[in-house]
């Protein structure tokens, strides 16, 4: 492991390089951390993929986004997404990679997403990991309404309230909070929504007319523990289009709930990252080794 | 106050290996160094918990340093940065890292004096279970304890792993039968994070922290409003308690004038400057 720290006149941060114990690598598995996480990852997992990209021959990049962790914001009109292509940048032109792929988590996979549209030549594989649909369920899909937090529940409220109508009791708002998260899914929009806010009509138009070049492949994991997806056919169909919308052709989708039940999910997540990255690999013409088996074994 | 990103702190980051782990560990100086290094060593959360905390850590880091101190944080063995041990995380394991990093900062900082020793969550039921660890420290800052293991585990584990819809699950158990099903087992993988059975046995057992014996000593117990009886339960005490509101999940901040940041802003004014006015002032001030 390897502390790599980047900092320029808008931002710092730290990550922590994974090399291969058997030195050079020709891929980097950079990873994107969820809002309000570290480079750390939900549940340890990313150092945990991190290990394990590392000992099949993938060097693995996880590093604190801006705003999170250790990272440090010296502007407040950060272009995150540009600040966070910046810092891969940095070390994909330090150590000389000739493939990078994004892995992203819930919001992270958003991040993700947005990079490889505006970096479509960089990366050769996107893997978003349980993206979040839409931004609202960021607090909704954390916890029950309950147990949100006032001030994020007065504004979950006046969501409900411009759906629903007047709420009169806290019983009344948290079915109209389920309510309402379901009514999401159907939503035609989801991170488009999410870009739209900073982006005009014609810019959105043009997005939507981008085309990832061919390698680009992309690949969706989706854990129905997580109530972004509450049907998962109706969230896989929901995923698939709007994907197809901002230019990538057949996603794979990955659903963690038919999968053999004596894995724990993150290594049936970890074993498609890194199965996922061999493919894409192996696609542009290099070889590819085999997946260690015992080292899924977390 | 608002926390001063300062430009006046230095930050390194690094692995240190301290007996058989790696431990990953954060130092922030101030550059203007004073006279007289003071030491703040800072004690993380664990699992989950130590993810969401690492941002408001780092904050309060910050903001101790540029108020002269050299703050120290870490993550212990098999948690957050640091390297795994071959084995699980343990009361036993976590006490090793915390003596290693004590004895780290004496030798890394020869002159320095171990000032404020602020535990986090699981890392104060650490302390409760050996008071001897805060030894060498002039004051102690307990923020936010788990007042109930037994209750905290079943909730962030054996429930959340029923709901995640996991293998055990899948077997239809109960949470009372899962955790009867745990007991037998030599290895325990719940929720994404892996067990020692003995570890866990220990932590459904315990019950709540009322007979720690740490209120002769000179600490301060920060914990969230939502806990506010726990002042009129320990009103006849001498320990020193402090109600804030902790919102340890805090999003990417950098607008702070943000009408929708208000509220965060002042939760975390609120602990940080309670936090600085304990570790700078005279340490008397009574519940």
């Amino acid at each position: 492991m390897e502390i790599v720290v980047f900092k320029n006149d808008e931002w710092s941060t730290v990550g922590v390089l994974h090399p291969p114990k058997d030195g050079s690598c020709n891929s980097v598995l950079v990873m994107l951390h969820a809002g309000a996480s570290s480079k750390t990852g939900h549940k340890s997992s990313f150092v945990k993929l991190a290990r394990l990209a590392s000992e099949n021959g993938i060097c693995a990049f996880r590093f604190d986004l801006p705003g999170d962790g250790e990272s440090q914001i010296f502007i407040n009109t950060l272009d995150r997404v540009k600040a966070i292509s910046d810092a891969i940048n940095y070390v994909v032109s330090k150590y000389k990679y000739r493939n990078v792929f994004l892995m992203g988590h819930c919001v992270g996979a958003l991040r993700s997403l947005e990079i490889t549209r505006r970096y479509p030549e960089r990366i050769a594989g996107v893997i978003l990991w349980h993206i979040v649909p839409i931004l609202h369920n960021l607090y909704l899909a954390e916890r029950p309404p309950h147990k949100l937090p006032i001030q994020r529940l007065k504004r979950v409220m006046s969501e409900v309230i411009r759906f629903k109508g007047n709420i009169k009791s806290m019983t009344t708002l948290a079915s109209a909070c389920w309510s309402l998260f379901r009514s999401m899914l159907s939503f035609p929009i989801s991170f488009v929504r999410y870009q739209s806010k900073k982006r005009s009509g014609n810019d959105e138009k043009q997005l939507r007319n981008i085309r990832m070049p061919s390698l680009n492949k992309v690949m969706v994991i989706v854990n129905p523990s997580r109530t972004h997806y509450e049907n998962m056919e109706q969230g896989e169909v929901f995923l698939k289009e709007r994907l197809e919308d901002l230019g990538f052709d057949g996603p794979e989708f990955v659903q963690l709930n038919k999968k053999v039940l004596s894995l724990d999910w993150q290594t049936i997540a970890f074993g498609d990252t890194i199965r996922f990255i061999f493919e894409c690999v192996e696609k542009k013409g290099y070889s590819v080794p085999e997946i260690k088996e015992d080292s899924l074994c977390l | 106050m608002k926390p001063n990103h300062l430009s006046a702190t230095s930050e390194t980051f690094h692995f240190e290996k301290l007996g058989e782990s790696i431990l990953y560990i954060s130092t922030f100086t101030p550059f203007d160094q004073p006279s007289k290094t003071q030491v703040v060593l800072i004690c993380d959360a664990l699992w989950d918990e130590q993810d969401r905390t690492l941002l408001v850590n780092t904050k309060l880091s910050r903001l101790l340093a540029s108020h002269g101190y050299t703050v120290i944080r870490f993550d212990y063995s098999g948690s957050g940065n640091s390297g795994f041990s071959n084995g699980y995380i343990t009361f036993e394991t976590m006490a090793t890292d915390l003596n290693n990093m004590k004895a780290w900062c004496a030798s890394s900082f020869p002159k320095a004096e171990l000032h404020t020793l602020i535990c986090e969550r699981v890392s104060c039921n650490l302390v409760f279970t050996q008071p001897t660890l805060t030894s060498g420290f002039r004051k102690t800052i307990f923020v936010h304890p788990i007042l109930n293991l037994s209750h905290f585990f079943k909730w962030n584990f054996v429930e959340r792993e029923i709901i995640n819809s996991n293998a055990y699950s899948n077997a239809g158990l109960s949470e009372t039968q899962l955790i009867g099903e745990l007991q037998t087992q030599s290895e325990i993988s719940l929720n994404g994070f892996e067990f020692d059975v003995s570890f866990v046995r220990t932590l459904l057992g315990s019950k709540a922290v009322w007979n720690c014996d740490l209120q002769e000593k000179n600490c301060l117990y920060i914990f969230d409003e939502g806990y506010y009886r726990i002042k009129d339960k320990w009103k006849d005490t001498q320990r020193k308690i402090e109600m804030v509101i902790i919102s340890m999940r805090l999003a990417s901040r950098t607008n702070w004038d943000s009408e929708d940041l208000k509220h965060d802003k002042v939760f975390l004014e609120d602990l940080f400057s309670t936090i600085l006015n304990y570790a700078t002032g005279d340490g008397d001030r009574g519940v």
